[in-house]
């Protein structure tokens, strides 16, 4: 059971409500997985992802439509079922007191019929590629959120359903482990032929790994490849991208007019944060201070403070450099 | 685990033996042992107090903590709540109410329980009572998203079901009202010794069902979609916890009066002890605790014995600094 093909036709996801029923997302959703694929889906808040991974993994009852497996109406299978076929991670989860890591693996394994311990290679070959070998034995309330949530990545990757739909996994986790729960899922879909489905926020991040891009709009579903969502200008058309707004703030009038001399990076910056504190550095008066960028033996950055052509103050931190003029401005 | 099972059991005799040997008398071990193991005559001067009294109280002791114990633990795990217990979500009084109504309907002593009419009498009206009581908060459960609200729900549940049992005993009078008022104050004597080995029976089942589907329990405490997506049957679930429950208090409540605090605490007890939260252990360990909890209070009890105290208000008292203990030293009780 390595291959599904998995299918919706017309498919209506929502809530009933008393009087009314309010459909997220708003439109029919149509795809097919017919082959293994790692597939993010993407939309604003409120689109209706976690609506649709919900639908798709059994769990809500759709509105309208139908999604078959293999052929077959998947909201006739048993609960039992749907647990060996398609594997879903909420974008919450709770610590449960008085449970250790290895044990939370396995929660759920029936000890009446099967020994814990049978599974040992299994949860530390799974615990490594998380990294988490070394929590092995530490209690689920000890884990700070990002462990918890490779720990709950780890608990659906063990169960090697064919499908795998995952709600938000890389919320809580720092940019390196995103990039290695992104290989890691990449990973399951080339060389152990799973299905991965999974919503989340960081459109650059994930651009480059998956296969496929459901988009969710208020007025469309978009299923297409990552090039040609981007060749097609989706992301910003919806919002799912936008242009930074410029370092510069111009809050408080400028004082004083310092010349700055450097190049590169600490330059740029150095020059932000004058225009931040309300420190002029472009001006045609004649300059009261100049402070010169340099880099130090160590390769530290410091800032000579000049005053006519004397070096008044050296500074190893622009916090105290800023300071020190405001003062004397 | 088999350590820790060896462990408790030794533990449980000891705590046994002493209960066996404390009362209007003192019977010393060796007579105990010679008494439980069958090799005490008949014409022995101890043997009636052994046969009539001690081993009815000791049995009904066993019987009433795993039972309240169990139920403890299970609706903490249904509702997902560390508060919840039979005795909170107000299902104890439900059964109270319950049989209130047939003591003072039916007419009988209550106390003598002699006939089979009044033992499923007493038993059925305090399941049914229960297992309403607890459909009534499934119901509210359903519709109150959040578990502190099914909480209060219990606790409203059940002040109305006390302040009904209020007024009965004001319209009735005489031994009714005493009987019932006895009933309340919770007991281990009423219960004869077979009554007793029926409910051991009963919750021995229980726990071996329980122990069958100890995973369900432990996939229920992360989350309905979560346990759902594992393949726990949600109607399946309900039910057999729903089952088992109301059978439980029930069974104890009819027989032992509405007995407070121990549900709720032994499972704490056992979580902390034994670092647990895997059902197929917690089910074993917290069924001791119960059982502990409950010979400690026959001893106190028999201890202070001039002093007549009802067994609820021994509970309520070795309750309280176990319970606030646990709250200030434990920070991390459930969640």
């Amino acid at each position: 059971m390595d291959v599904v093909h998995f299918t919706t036709h017309q498919l209506f996801c929502g809530y009933k409500l008393q009087n009314h029923i309010v459909y997220t997302p708003t439109v029919p959703i149509q795809l097919s997985i017919n082959k293994p694929m790692l597939i993010a889906i993407l939309g604003k808040n409120g689109t209706g992802k976690t609506t649709l991974l919900k639908t798709l993994a059994g769990l809500h009852n759709p509105i309208s439509g139908e999604i078959k497996l293999n052929q077959k109406n998947f909201n006739k299978f048993s609960t039992k079922q749907k647990s060996q076929w398609v594997a879903y991670l909420p974008a919450h989860f709770t610590k449960i007191p008085y449970i250790r890591l290895n044990e939370y693996l396995l929660l759920g394994k029936n000890n009446f019929v099967s020994k814990f311990s049978s599974s040992n290679e299994n949860i530390n070959s799974v615990l490594e590629k998380v990294s988490l070998v070394h929590k092995k034995n530490t209690f689920l309330t000890q884990l700070s959120d990002g462990e918890m949530q490779r720990a709950a990545i780890a608990r659906i990757l063990i169960r090697q359903c064919p499908l795998m739909l995952l709600d938000e996994p890389l919320a809580h986790l720092d940019p390196k482990q995103q990039f290695r729960i992104l290989e890691l899922f990449k990973e399951y879909v080339t060389y152990y032929n799973k299905t991965i489905v999974f919503s989340s926020h960081l459109t650059d991040m994930i651009l480059s790994f998956v296969h496929k891009i459901w988009l969710l709009t208020d007025t469309d579903f978009i299923d297409k490849i990552p090039e040609q969502i981007i060749i097609d200008r989706e992301l910003e058309n919806n919002e799912l991208k936008i242009d930074l707004p410029s370092w510069k703030q111009k809050n408080e009038p400028y004082v004083g007019c310092i010349r700055i001399i450097g190049d590169g990076i600490a330059y740029k910056y150095t020059k932000y944060a004058f225009h931040r504190f309300g420190l002029n550095t472009d001006c045609n008066q004649t300059t009261t201070f100049s402070v010169i960028i340099e880099q130090t033996p160590q390769y530290h950055i410091r800032w000579l403070l000049k005053k006519e052509q004397t070096v008044i103050q050296e500074f190893t931190n622009l916090e105290q450099l800023i300071n020190f003029l405001i003062n004397k401005l | 685990m088999i350590r820790n099972f060896i462990i408790l059991t030794v533990i449980l005799l000891c705590l046994a033996l002493l209960d066996f040997s404390l009362g209007s008398i003192y019977i010393p071990f060796h007579e105990i042992i010679k008494f439980l193991t069958f090799q005490m005559s008949s014409q022995h001067e101890f043997y009636e107090i052994l046969n009539q009294l001690r081993l009815s109280r000791v049995l009904s002791a066993m019987a009433s903590g795993i039972c309240l114990s169990l139920s403890g633990l299970l609706m903490q795990n249904y509702f997902r709540n560390p508060l919840a217990g039979p005795y909170v979500l107000g299902i104890t009084s439900g059964a109270g109410l319950a049989v209130a109504i047939f003591i003072m309907a039916s007419n009988v002593l209550y106390p003598s329980i002699s006939t089979w009419f009044v033992f499923a009498g007493v038993s059925g009206s305090a399941i049914f009572g229960s297992l309403s009581f607890m459909i009534i908060i499934f119901l509210v459960s359903l519709r109150l998203q959040h578990s502190t609200s099914v909480l209060i729900a219990g606790i409203l549940l059940g002040t109305a079901a006390n302040a009904i049992i209020s007024f009965l005993q004001h319209i009735t009078s005489g031994l009714q009202l005493q009987a019932f008022i006895y009933w309340n104050m919770g007991s281990l004597y009423n219960a004869d010794s077979i009554t007793s080995i029926v409910i051991l029976i009963i919750s021995f089942i229980s726990i071996v069902i329980l122990l069958r589907f100890s995973h369900w329990l432990d996939l229920w405490l992360t989350g309905d979609e979560q346990a759902i997506n594992f393949g726990v049957s949600k109607t399946s679930f309900t039910l057999l916890i729903f089952t088992i429950t109301s059978v439980l208090i029930g069974l104890a409540t009819a027989f032992y009066g509405p007995i407070a605090f121990v549900g709720l605490i032994s499972p704490h007890i056992a979580r902390m002890i034994f670092q647990t939260q895997l059902h197929f252990r917690l089910i074993i360990f917290s069924s001791f605790t119960g059982i502990y909890l409950m010979l400690i209070a026959d001893i106190l009890m028999q201890l202070m014995a001039h002093t007549n105290m009802p067994l609820n208000t021994i509970i309520s008292l070795l309750s309280l600094p176990i319970l606030s203990y646990l709250f200030i030293k434990k920070k991390e009780l459930w969640m």
